[in-house]
């Protein structure tokens, strides 16, 4: 069967865990393009006007997916815990998508009585032979109801065995460790040796993360700018997950960081094995949200070794309000730039902020002329001009 | 010490005897009447897209320690409410403030062992039978009034004489102040249970009924809704709305499982914080006969904005109309009226009135 996956939100945090356990169970994936105008565009159209910008993209990726696969995956997150909760977009995800797009047979029926004519059309085997459903699974860890039993539960859907399931969510929650553990080891070696800045993107080593050679293999010199990469200013990114590396959002910004010469770290990918709550609670005392508290957690943890944050929200995002709020009032020693991104985003206002953001970084550090003798600058300026 | 919390519709008047019973020491003076000027204050200090709560609180706050309030009480729970506490407290610090900030309940709820170690450390009187007592007091005083309000919104609309509705419910809200047991809440009760069944009411035979549902704070708090609820019972419409403390206070843990049944097939999982009641609610108000709706959320509740797909299905498939109305830091009285105006008319000429 295909599975398809929007990439937008969870995807971006769960995409090995997803492809692999499909992968297992002999089903075929398929991906939503990165985001595009076009994405964008039919996802404001099916949402409400006031539902976050990443809500708006997810459904324009839903949208994309319907009638080229047989289900498309949307979980339905609350809770890891205690005190390890979800931003309350999760917990009904699902049914937006649900009750948004109505060519989709709702699997939990609707009964006749309840619909109005025309409101839900009975799939009819002959006129549409494949029709796209919906498939979730859910997490509420504080109810009893944890990842891998909503995994067997799906895969029980799909028609595969119980053993089965098990072993395949196993399996790919095996290997989401390791490309985790991979890109984690990844952003540690451009905190601590600045390099790699032009190659970042979501490319993995072929170098086994583990070995201490991918710790130490850092470039002496910059081969892009030309520079000791050591003198190159570090920035790190902070957001969500599907906000940094959607290519509406977070990527237009890092590209922007980078042109102008810095490497640029994912908070995100910073994750810990195990939360410090120490850290989570000085910076953000009372933080009950997971996503958000790993973001404190490597903010806490690594800042230190960045010269600068750059804090991305999307519009307009609730969890974010309060905790990068919190964040900037309590945390002095660290230049932040805090950049909102909504659906009429130019480029322009982001390049014009992050340079001045850079020049203060530069100043602070003495990074002076970096980026006039930087050979690529004076290139990038004409490119940006025509 | 002097104590302050900030304002939730008239519920300041059992939260203040509530207070004042377990501190007697201490000066309880609830914040000044929400104002423009409450609003302004705290939507100058909050973070841009933070929902419309936080600003009132916020406002709240500052204006009863600009009255000289030093111990600030605040809840929590829900959503993002929650996570309310951290942030205020650190805002009213930075502006320079010097206080106690007191959280009685969070995330997890109301549970007594920590308001009673909370009021310990105050120097409260905590013993558990003056507690209790104080407590239970408080809620049969909120559940009276949540009473009378019911009563007074379904049939404000049809009053013969002018505002006599709610000279008595002024009246009543003035009594219930000095109520200080559960006999003189008793007293209070026939007393006002009489004057409002004596009031002449003039009930036509196709009387108009909306249901309001929606966020908590918006729907509790008139001047944060606009005085949508006067609006309509201006309008001649009897109103129904379901979210209040009791509801609040009375969640038992089976509710959220019902709820979702109530609100299926429309809904497969809670959605968060009042979401799923929103939409439970509002499906059963369009099989029960009600001829609108007013769903009513700060701008920007995930929750409120989560529950909007499903709305517009059941108001598509029930064929009743449901308005949307956003409320933020900026919201003019006019466009609020003229849209409620718009609304009332439309059900009329659907009734055919």
């Amino acid at each position: 069967m295909k599975i398809g996956l929007p990439r937008a939100f969870l995807f971006h945090r769960y995409e090995t865990l997803w492809t692999e356990f499909f992968l297992r169970l002999g089903h075929e994936t398929v991906i939503s393009p990165p985001t595009s105008r076009a994405v964008l565009a039919e996802g404001i159209k099916r949402s409400v006007d006031e539902a976050c910008l990443p809500a708006k993209i997810f459904l324009g990726h839903v949208s994309y997916l319907i009638g080229k696969c047989d289900y498309i995956l949307i979980p339905r997150i609350e809770s890891f815990g205690k005190n390890e909760k979800t931003c309350v977009k999760f917990n009904a995800l699902f049914d937006i998508a649900r009750n948004t797009f109505f060519e989709c047979p709702r699997r939990v029926g609707l009964s006749d009585s309840d619909s109005a004519p025309g409101a839900v059309s009975k799939p009819d085997p002959a006129r549409a032979p494949r029709r796209t459903a919906l498939i979730t699974y859910n997490v509420d860890a504080l109810k009893g109801k944890h990842e891998m039993d909503g995994f067997v539960r799906m895969g029980k859907m799909l028609g595969t065995k119980k053993g089965e399931s098990k072993a395949a969510y196993l399996h790919a929650k095996k290997s989401a460790a390791e490309v985790d553990a991979a890109r984690f080891f990844e952003e540690l070696k451009k905190l601590f040796f600045r390099g790699n800045a032009h190659d970042t993107g979501n490319q993995l080593h072929s170098v086994s993360p583990l070995s201490p050679c991918a710790l130490g293999a850092a470039p002496s010199m910059d081969t892009v700018s030309g520079f000791p990469a050591a003198a190159r200013p570090c920035v790190m990114l902070v957001g969500h997950a599907y906000n940094l590396h959607d290519a509406f959002i977070g990527e237009p910004v890092v590209k922007v960081l980078q042109s102008l010469g810095a490497a640029v770290v994912f908070a995100d990918r910073l994750k810990s094995p195990k939360l410090t709550a120490s850290i989570t609670e000085e910076l953000t005392p009372g933080l009950y949200w997971t996503f958000q508290r790993e973001l404190v957690n490597a903010v806490g943890l690594y800042r230190s070794r960045a010269d600068g944050l750059v804090l991305i929200t999307a519009f307009p995002c609730g969890p974010d309000a309060l905790a990068h709020e919190l964040m900037l009032r309590r945390m002095s020693d660290t230049p932040v730039c805090s950049l909102l991104v909504d659906e009429l985003q130019g480029e322009g206002g982001v390049r014009t902020r992050l340079e001045s953001f850079m020049d203060i970084i530069r100043m602070k550090n003495n990074f002076v002329g970096v980026r006039e003798a930087s050979p690529r600058s004076a290139e990038e300026n004409l490119k940006m001009k025509t | 010490m002097n104590i302050s919390f900030p304002h939730l519709g008239f519920y300041h008047i059992p939260i203040k005897t509530l207070l004042s019973t377990l501190f007697p020491e201490a000066a309880v003076t609830p914040p000044p009447p929400i104002t423009r000027r409450t609003l302004e204050l705290g939507a100058r200090h909050s973070p841009d897209f933070v929902c419309a709560p936080f600003k009132y609180n916020l406002g709240n706050f500052i204006e009863a320690l600009e009255n000289g309030a030093d111990t600030l009480f605040s809840a929590g729970g829900g959503c993002r409410f929650g996570f309310y506490g951290g942030l205020i407290e650190q805002i009213l610090r930075d502006l320079g403030y010097r206080f106690t900030f007191v959280s009685l309940f969070n995330a997890d709820g109301l549970k007594i062992g920590r308001i009673r170690r909370e009021v310990k450390r105050l120097g409260g009187r905590a013993g558990y039978p003056g507690l209790a007592h104080a407590l239970l007091l408080a809620f049969a005083s909120v559940a009276l009034m949540d009473e009378v309000d019911i009563y007074v919104r379904q049939n404000a609309a049809f009053e013969v004489e002018r505002g006599a509705f709610d000279r008595v419910r002024a009246a009543f809200l003035q009594d219930l102040a000095s109520v200080r047991s559960f006999s003189a809440l008793r007293k209070t009760d026939r007393v006002y249970a009489g004057r409002f069944l004596s009031l002449a009411v003039r009930r036509p035979q196709k009387a108009l009924r909306v249901g309001l549902v929606g966020e908590l704070f918006d729907l509790m708090e008139p001047f944060a809704n606009r005085f949508i609820e006067r609006e309509l019972i201006n309008n001649g419409i009897s109103v129904s709305r379901f979210v209040n403390a009791s509801y609040l206070l009375n969640q038992p843990k089976s509710l959220e499982r019902k709820t979702v049944k109530a609100a299926s097939p429309y809904l497969t999982h809670a959605i968060g914080a009042d979401g799923t009641f929103s939409v439970a609610k509002t499906h059963r108000l369009a099989r029960g006969g009600f001829d609108g709706i007013i769903h009513i959320k700060p701008f920007g509740c995930t929750p409120e904005v989560n529950a909007m797909p499903a709305l517009q299905n059941i108001s598509r498939d029930c064929g009743i109309p449901v308005a949307h109305f956003s409320f933020d830091a900026h919201c003019a009285d006019s466009a609020v009226k003229t849209r409620v105006e718009a609304f009332c008319d439309m059900l009329k000429m659907r009734k055919g009135l």
